[in-house]
């Protein structure tokens, strides 16, 4: 099951965490990148990081499993906000503010809270990686034409954080943590119930519950000290009830089979296998 | 016990309507006329178990008297169910989390409790929105729907991505519309009003919403209701989207996006469950008039 996206993790980087090695993997041709200069000065470094860093480019040869028949553009850009929704055709934008954002909430230190410890490294490339890869799969939700019963948005949230926890305990730990901890920054604001997003605080819960289900179902093996099972009914803020954490195995479980039925046709074996045997990130521990 | 329950394996056909019967949990009275045919799928067993509470016994005499559970299964006849569904209506524990309606995958099994039959009947929704017959008739028929949704995701082993009960939500109003503006319309309210009422009852009470459960908050899926119905008949929800509903009003940047959704759960319909539909038992469902206008006046 690593099998997917691996697809995605890829990216990461941004100058914290490193790819362990250039990934002989060839490129998804149909994925358009592009980093795209910002005007103001302040995404400068920003900018120029994440092009000597070659992090869309590594995201191309992370999605090269997947067999698309039409153009895919990513892109790194200037957006006027932190998040700009994928909207079909596209493209997929990652925005510059959204990254300074995750970086000015990133802890400047470890933090060591009572489920397990947060990197400054984990918190900056975890909502990195989520929001390339919630935004992918809202777009190969379209470009697949694949079936998505539930709101797209929250969908493409479940898909990334299945997908982070398919490369081992190390990048699971590290980028759902990093996830979370963004996630738990933000959902300090009133929730608009209209929007077609969930609440931030509900975006939160999802990701762990993902976690601590892909972690029962032994998706990738369990560091004690890094369990997300320290997350379940614990009297600490942000813990999972119970009655939440008893459906996440099937939570996850449902995720996977959707991801099997309607995605896995859709996968160049060959370059999978190749994409699996890379490694994308180091977060600096024994994965 | 046993002897005062009604237990059958009923054949199914599209005919006249469920919905009326229901109209009888506040008094009213529709003609039904019934056809059957024989099944060529699935079977749908139905129980009807005598409630103890005194005050839950002129429903239960009311919902076998009108076969509600009967006519319900011929709404539901044309899905080719794999495993026997189970409608089951019974009077539930104190303490049931509401809504009292509520799909048991273990046993194939979707029960209503006359305690939320009782819920509906006790609705006043005021006459600008709805009349209270389309809150009850709504109201269980939405909820029904929506349990009856999860019953075909899992018999049918449907692949969903997003929360389970989100789907289930898409499912229940994407049904509803395509049975006529009528139907469309008291479901759609019915729905809208009952997570209205769950609302208003957090906010009057000082609750919190609970964000950390799998289902999305009552605010949320009354949008969410009216999003994918705005989205599947812009000219018969304009009036609801334009005027707002109650005390809220769908933001234009939601209204703009409502076709979108509702194209998103028409496609994952297709792809996903309308393979499992009897084609011809679904046509005679679909030229069926469920609704009388007089039927939700009072």
């Amino acid at each position: 099951m690593r099998t997917l996206l691996a697809t995605a993790c890829v990216l990461l980087v941004l100058g914290h965490a490193s790819i362990a090695q250039p990934p002989a993997v060839a490129p998804n041709e149909p994925i358009e990148i592009a980093y795209v200069q910002p005007s103001a000065a302040e995404f400068g470094a920003i900018y120029e990081r994440l092009r000597s860093r070659r992090v869309l480019e590594t995201l191309q040869a992370f999605l090269s499993p997947l067999r698309l028949d039409q153009k895919l553009v990513v892109k790194i850009d200037q957006c006027g906000a932190t998040l700009v929704r994928y909207k079909s055709p596209g493209p997929v934008t990652l925005c510059y503010e959204y990254i300074e954002q995750v970086e000015r909430l990133a802890p400047k230190a470890t933090v060591i809270l009572a489920q397990g410890p947060v990197t400054t490294e984990s918190a900056v490339v975890g909502p990195v990686v989520q929001a390339l890869l919630h935004d992918v799969a809202m777009a190969v939700f379209t470009l697949m034409d694949t079936p998505v019963w539930g709101r797209v948005d929250d969908a493409a949230d479940r898909l990334a954080a299945f997908l982070m926890l398919q490369f081992g305990p190390d990048v699971a730990w590290n980028t759902v943590m990093g996830t979370a901890w963004f996630l738990a920054g933000n959902a300090t604001a009133a929730p608009d119930f209209a929007d077609v997003r969930g609440a931030v605080a509900q975006r939160y819960y999802t990701t762990l519950c993902m976690a601590y289900g892909g972690e029962q179902r032994k998706a990738f093996k369990v560091d004690p000290d890094r369990s997300f099972a320290n997350f379940v009914a614990t009297s600490t803020a942000g813990s999972l009830p119970l009655d939440r954490a008893a459906s996440c195995p099937r939570e996850y479980d449902l995720v996977k089979m959707a991801f099997l039925n309607e995605i896995g046709p859709h996968l160049d074996q060959v370059r999978l296998e190749a994409v699996q045997a890379a490694k994308w990130i180091n977060f600096g521990s024994a994965n | 016990m046993d002897q005062l329950r009604e237990r059958e394996l009923i054949s199914w056909t599209a005919s006249r309507i469920w919905l009326t019967a229901v109209f009888l949990v506040a008094g009213a009275f529709c003609a039904v006329a019934q056809v059957s045919t024989p099944s060529e799928n699935a079977v749908i067993a139905i129980d009807y178990y005598e409630p103890r509470d005194p005050d839950l016994l002129p429903l239960y005499q009311k919902m076998r008297q009108r076969r509600v559970l009967q006519e319900l299964s011929q709404f539901l006849a044309a899905v080719q169910w794999p495993k026997t569904l189970r409608l089951l209506m019974k009077e539930c524990p104190e303490g049931t989390a509401g809504p009292e309606v509520f799909y048991t995958p273990i046993e194939y099994s979707l029960t209503i409790c006359y305690q939320w039959l009782r819920f509906l009947e006790r609705l006043q929704p005021p006459a600008s929105f709805a009349t209270r017959q389309e809150v009850i008739v709504g109201g269980l028929l939405g909820i029904v729907l929506h349990e009856a949704a999860h019953a075909v995701f899992d018999m049918l082993k449907v692949s969903r991505f997003g929360a389970e009960e989100d789907a289930a939500d898409q499912l229940a109003s994407f049904v509803a519309l395509q049975f006529g503006k009528d139907v469309a319309r008291t479901v759609v309210k019915g729905t809208y009003y009952v997570w209205d009422t769950y609302d208003y009852y957090i906010r009057t009470n000082n609750k919190q919403y609970n964000y950390a459960s799998a289902s999305s908050v009552a605010p949320q899926r009354a949008y969410n209701t009216l999003c994918i119905a705005y989205g599947g008949d812009l000219e018969v929800f304009k009036d609801l989207v334009e005027k707002g509903l109650l005390d809220h009003v769908l933001p234009s940047a939601r209204a703009g996006n409502c076709m979108d959704e509702y194209q998103q759960v028409a496609k994952a319909f297709g792809k996903t469950i309308a393979p499992h539909l009897n084609k011809e038992l679904m046509r005679r469902a679909l030229r069926t008039d469920w609704l009388l206008p007089e039927d939700l006046q009072r």
